[in-house]
């Protein structure tokens, strides 16, 4: 067990440069301890194997994604098609940016649907308060900038899922627009709070006046992959409409 | 997203929020290593496998216990794909045509680029790993590959106590343990 201890910190590498030294040698002189190691050490290795295969395995997935420049050299006669073809997509852009103005504003969409969330107390009836309900009091008291102090300090991974969602709307209040969609993407990542998540992200899209974004982002509550509530659906659709 | 942000994707140790980070390194930088790669006159196929190798080398590097972002992810990114190209390169007897990069700002020289070596005894061991199931082989690399402390793999598990914790690894590392000192023609030969 002492040995197995011992093996462990070395091949975490918590052992001090004397210690490990020292434990090297130990493993020249003592049998019993050299073939453990031997055992563990490719434990260790297998292990580190097993985890870079899962992540090159997804690597792969997303390796299919990208877009990749490519030069190519146009023959002469396509070029009066390519011409035509420049001016009709013109023409589109004209078109596209004329409704994109003439369609209602997205400032305005928002403001019409954007409501600030309400978070309710963890603690119930004379409990003491916990962590979470002082940053909401804080939150209730519209004092934003205070709540992404506290948050934003913590880390990530000691945040529940609803601490995700409130840091994500005080940014979103204090106007500091990317990092919401950074935050509504983690906990979209997260895979919890999604309806919330993917709501407020598009949203954010429409304030930052990213109008295909925020369509994009919206169509993703009618696909049926999360639970949407009734009431929620309709609004998407009137913003789907809208937009 | 910005730079802290991919790194803390990178060294989350969920599946997502890794896959997020990549996805985003693909739009931003797939451009830069292509550029890279037909600076060097080398075929632009392998531009993959070298963009790939390079963001597995540059989550290795940001789950180093200790790793803190000097430079940003770019010039990280450019130098690790340097590397990359270079020892491809050094296989076919040529040399990389080297851009000027800050490289005492990147943590590039120490092990953690070295591919493990992978000989039949691990990907055996390997296999036994696949068949731990989902939380056991999460807390192994946890504790082995990202070298999380116990209080760290608490949280990510909502343990009620670092005990729970360290309970539920030994139990894991046990059972593959047992798995392979049941292994005879195994343990022959790595001891």
């Amino acid at each position: 067990m002492e040995n197995q201890d011992l093996i462990e910190k070395y091949l975490r590498g918590e052992l001090d440069d004397a210690k490990a030294q020292q434990f090297r040698q130990q493993l020249t002189k003592d049998e019993a301890l050299a073939k453990a190691f031997a055992v563990e050490k490719e434990i260790h290795n297998a292990i580190q194997l097993n985890v870079e295969a899962n992540f090159r395995s997804r690597l792969e997935k997303l390796s299919t994604q990208p877009s990749q420049s490519v030069t190519t050299t146009i023959p002469m006669y396509r070029r009066a098609w390519f011409l035509a073809a420049s001016l009709l997509f013109l023409i589109g852009l004209f078109w596209w940016s004329f409704n994109q103005f003439g369609t209602s504003d997205t400032q305005d969409l928002f403001a019409q649907y954007y409501e600030t969330p309400t978070f309710s107390f963890d603690r119930s009836g004379t409990a003491t308060p916990t962590d979470f309900d002082k940053v909401v009091e804080t939150y209730q008291q519209k004092d934003y900038s205070q709540v992404i102090e506290k948050l934003s300090t913590t880390d990530s991974q000691k945040l529940n899922p609803k601490w995700i969602l409130l840091l994500g709307i005080c940014y979103l209040e204090t106007a500091q627009f990317e990092k919401a969609v950074v935050t509504f993407d983690v906990l979209q990542a997260k895979g919890s709070l999604l309806d919330d998540a993917v709501w407020y992200k598009g949203l954010t899209y429409l304030k930052m006046g990213q109008k295909e974004m925020a369509k994009t982002t919206l169509q993703t509550l009618l696909s049926g992959e999360f639970l949407v509530t009734p009431k929620r659906k309709e609004r998407v659709k009137a913003v789907l409409h809208s937009i | 997203m910005t730079d802290q942000h991919i790194i803390e994707h990178l060294q989350s140790g969920e599946a997502t929020r890794e896959d997020l980070a990549c996805q985003h390194l693909y739009q931003q930088y797939f451009g830069l290593v292509e550029s890279l790669v037909v600076k060097n006159k080398v075929e632009k196929t392998i531009t993959q496998d070298v963009f790939q190798d390079t963001i597995v080398a540059l989550w290795k590097v940001a789950n180093r216990p200790k790793f803190i972002l000097t430079s940003t992810i770019k010039t990280l990114l450019y130098a690790i794909a340097q590397n990359q190209l270079r020892d491809r390169l050094k296989k076919q007897g040529r040399e990389i045509a080297l851009t000027s990069v800050n490289e005492a700002a990147i943590p590039l020289t120490e092990t953690a680029l070295e591919p493990i070596v992978q000989s039949e005894q691990t990907q055996l061991i390997q296999r036994l790993i696949q068949n731990l199931g989902t939380d056991c082989q999460k807390v192994l690399h946890l504790f082995y590959f990202q070298k999380w402390s116990m209080k760290k793999i608490q949280a990510a598990f909502e343990d009620k106590s670092t005990a729970v914790t360290k309970n539920r690894k030994a139990r894991c590392l046990q059972r593959l343990r047992t798995k392979v000192l049941g292994n005879a023609e195994l343990i022959a030969e790595l001891t």
